[in-house]
């Protein structure tokens, strides 16, 4: 009964050393208002972009993992007819509310970082519109007052996410999207 | 005579024709974006209850709230240079840079437009925010 006792207890107490060891392991760097723009001009049409920068981006720390939120309806275009359009037709805000990337900065170091940009590959899947696709890229890390600034774009397809794109308006925007990002992730 | 009358008609009607264009212009092709803290409030409710509904029902929540005119109060417990967040729920980012005086345990009420919940940091996000009233 004493042994069972101890057992316990021995038990209990290893439980709490691995959760407090896995708290202390992770460490994440977060940024709540994080930067998008996506851009998929023509030349002599006017220009189709917009600006979400409320996007959360979370980056493990000790194994490069890397994940990002954006709030579809978050992103804020010039022209209002073209935000309710991209809402209403195009992503379907209402269905599909979010787009989130899960991917991994390949040979992540975060001892190797200083306050010149360094590049890191990023191999990820983006969640779109309900539909995945395979996303690689590379991003620039510097740090910056104890955070770390991580600097990038890459390129997508409405098509690859089965979005639409009505023959009225095909000319006016671009077959290939282009993505650029900005997060400040702090500890 | 004749040649004065044609000229003014065709004067008047390409002034009109360049004003109905500008008015179509304005009100169809470009309309102004939405201005928050001049719209009326669709819902009052305080932080805790709002990320409540998120957790609970998040499809529900996403429709009855995103791209609403919410105002909701609580105390800040985070604050950044464009942004406070409520009790760890509500994360509100304001239109301009924050300039106002508002300090971690402030409770405050605040009118922005709902952008949606965020699963990873278990925040309903408010965006174009103005604030209303510091305690």
């Amino acid at each position: 009964m004493k042994k069972n006792k101890t057992l316990f207890l021995v038990l209990i107490l290893l439980a709490i050393n691995v959760f407090v060891y896995s708290l202390q392991a992770q460490e994440r760097y977060i940024d709540k208002s994080g930067y998008l723009k996506f851009e998929a001009s023509e030349k002599l049409f006017e220009p189709v972009e917009a600006i979400n920068d409320v996007v959360t981006a979370v980056l493990n720390a000790d194994n490069g993992e890397f994940a990002s939120l954006a709030l579809v309806t978050g992103f804020r275009f010039k022209n209002s007819l073209m935000e309710e359009h991209f809402n209403e037709n195009y992503i379907e805000s209402e269905t599909y509310p979010k787009a989130i990337f899960k991917g991994k900065l390949l040979g992540f170091d975060l001892s190797s970082l200083s306050n010149t940009p360094k590049e890191f590959e990023v191999d990820g899947k983006l969640e779109l519109h309900g539909k995945e696709k395979q996303v690689k890229t590379v991003v620039s890390l510097h740090q910056l007052d104890g955070a770390i600034v991580m600097k990038g774009s890459f390129a997508v397809a409405p098509s690859d996410f089965d979005i639409e794109i009505p023959s009225i308006v095909k000319n006016k925007i671009a077959k290939q999207v282009n993505v650029f990002l900005n997060f400040n992730l702090k500890p | 005579m004749n040649k004065k009358r044609i000229l003014s008609i065709v004067l008047t009607l390409f002034g009109l024709g360049i004003i109905g264009s500008l008015i179509v212009y304005k009100k169809v092709i470009n309309p102004a974006h939405r201005e928050i803290a001049k719209e009326v409030t669709d819902f009052t409710i305080d932080v805790d209850d709002l990320q409540f509904h998120f957790l609970n029902n998040p499809e529900e929540a996403t429709l009855k709230y995103v791209d609403k005119v919410i105002e909701t109060y609580g105390t800040v417990t985070e604050v950044g240079s464009d942004l406070v967040v409520f009790e760890e729920k509500v994360q509100a980012n304001f239109l301009e840079t924050n300039d106002q005086n508002i300090a971690v345990g402030d409770n405050i009420r605040i009118k922005g437009r709902c952008v949606g919940f965020d699963e990873f940091l278990l925040l309903v996000k408010i965006d174009q925010v103005t604030t209303i009233k510091i305690n």
